[in-house]
């Protein structure tokens, strides 16, 4: 086997194992499981309305709405509830049924569970590192 | 595949397409690496870097590509922390590979203006081209810092990230170099775009390697200082090497006059002053928004966004000025009469 393909090959193994290792050790979170089945179908609603185009979850998404990781925790199902059937001046009225806001919401409060942001209290270490309080430990 | 047309939904943060078109544009990158590994693969002999740069580049785009639809199989998506990181891994490091055969593009350019092989052959252009691999593969956990994922994933980007020092330390090494191959190829077109790109390269990594230091994302962070981030290599960068490109085989091909050099020269100007206007935009868009969210108490979401707002007319009237440089820069390209042979 010539030196290229080799170099290509231990390329494409080093990638390999590093995304296993973090598809399990490094993403096995069981704060983030989504628990029930309403809030399964929360996430695949939650993608077919393309929420993150505007939302973000962990500060990742869109920017012309809020964040919504804690937003169930800090004002609760009934408002986020009445946010969604309703929609805003600026949030689009998506006409969902009533089960289908309920999944939402129950996705939404699964993300909230799953960690905190934005970080209220966020450990910074001397050489510019930041500690999670819930992240994974091993 | 059965999940592919099963998930009823659409694909995450990438765009909003069903996952079912994700099927056709990886079977059209797959027949595109087919044809790249195909004609590279029968050159025999020592490969100057940037065709290890196009083949690791197509190869990689294919990987992530895929991985950044896995989210379609229930064991990634049913987990808030797995589908994010994932999710933010994939798009980081497909972004790593299309530029990874973009600056392969530009090394490519260089030598052909130059007429002088060598540089593709150094060691130090492939110690940057495995400096490149490395942050391709690992660095992608800066875009998750304050997901709580394992600690581990984000050490080891932060380390990779700041890796990219070397990189930066070497453009402002080699300025001077830069700046007298400017003078010396200031009348080809293709040289100039190269130039600007290598200035949106020094400004986007600046940015970029603040922006990896842990403690300094927790403000960017979820800001529109990513944004300015991407942009910036976006357009920036990558364009002005794809320009760059297109107009170095135009020049080939066709003698321009003094009229349309003069278009083309203000339409590079009109795509790049107004593009610098844009990226400073969202750095104060995003300042502001970081400032109102994190020191500003009980600041509400539409309170953060009215001090937004200012930054973002300014962000849209730049936006249309890079819009119509780039339209004038590519409608110029396509006016050329290409021969027939």
């Amino acid at each position: 086997m010539n030196y290229k393909r080799v170099i290509f090959i231990s390329i494409i193994v080093t990638a390999s194992l590093y995304s296993y290792k973090v598809y399990t050790d490094g993403t096995e979170n069981s704060n983030g499981l989504l628990t029930n089945e309403k809030a399964k179908a929360g996430k695949l609603l939650w993608q077919e309305y393309n929420c993150i185009a505007c939302h973000q979850l962990y500060g990742l998404g869109g920017y012309m709405g809020p964040d919504l990781t804690n937003e169930i925790g800090l004002k609760g199902k009934v408002y986020a509830s009445a946010f969604i059937s309703m929609g805003t001046s600026r949030m689009p009225n998506f006409k969902l049924k009533k089960d289908e806001v309920d999944d939402l919401v129950e996705y939404l409060a699964c993300v909230n569970k799953s960690g905190e942001y934005p970080l209220k209290n966020p450990g910074i270490t001397p050489w510019g590192d930041i500690t999670i309080s819930n992240a994974i430990r091993p | 595949m059965a999940a592919f047309f099963s998930a009823n939904s659409e694909e995450e943060s990438t765009g909003s397409s069903p996952p079912v078109l994700a099927l056709p544009l990886l079977c059209a990158w797959i027949l595109f690496a087919i044809k790249v590994i195909h004609s590279v693969g029968a050159i025999k002999g020592t490969w100057p870097v940037y065709l290890w740069m196009w083949v690791t580049g197509v190869i990689f785009f294919i990987i992530t590509y895929t991985e950044a639809n896995l989210w379609v199989l229930p064991w990634f998506r049913n987990n808030v922390i797995r589908d994010i990181t994932i999710q933010w891994k994939s798009n980081g490091s497909l972004v790593g590979s299309w530029n990874m055969m973009v600056y392969g593009t530009g090394i490519y350019l260089m030598c052909r203006i130059s007429g002088n092989q060598d540089t593709a052959y150094t060691k130090k252009s492939f110690f940057f081209f495995f400096l490149g691999v490395v942050n391709l593969l690992f660095n992608w956990g800066h875009h998750t810092y304050l997901v709580p994922s394992a600690p581990w994933i984000k050490e080891v980007s932060y380390i990779i990230s700041m890796t990219e020092w070397v990189i930066f330390l070497n453009i402002i090494r080699s300025w001077r170099k830069t700046v007298s191959d400017v003078i010396k190829h200031k009348n080809l077109l293709a040289y100039k775009f190269l130039f600007a790109s290598e200035i949106w390269v020094f400004l986007n990594l600046a940015l970029a390697l603040l922006m990896s230091v842990p403690a300094i994302n927790n403000y960017t962070h979820g800001t529109h200082i990513t944004v300015a981030h991407a942009m910036g290599t976006t357009i920036g960068i990558n364009t002005m090497i794809l320009m760059a490109s297109l107009f170095y085989i135009l020049s080939e091909i066709h003698q321009w006059t003094k009229k349309e050099l003069l278009i083309v020269h203000t339409g590079f100007w009109v795509a790049n002053i107004p593009l610098l206007i844009f990226w400073l935009s969202l750095i104060g868009a995003g300042i502001s928004k970081a400032y109102y969210e994190k020191m500003v108490p009980n600041a509400s979401f539409s309170d953060t966004m009215t001090h937004v707002m200012t930054y973002m007319y300014v962000f849209t009237i730049a936006g249309f000025l890079v819009l119509t440089g780039l339209t004038t820069l590519a409608v110029m390209g396509l006016r050329v009469k290409i021969p027939r042979e």
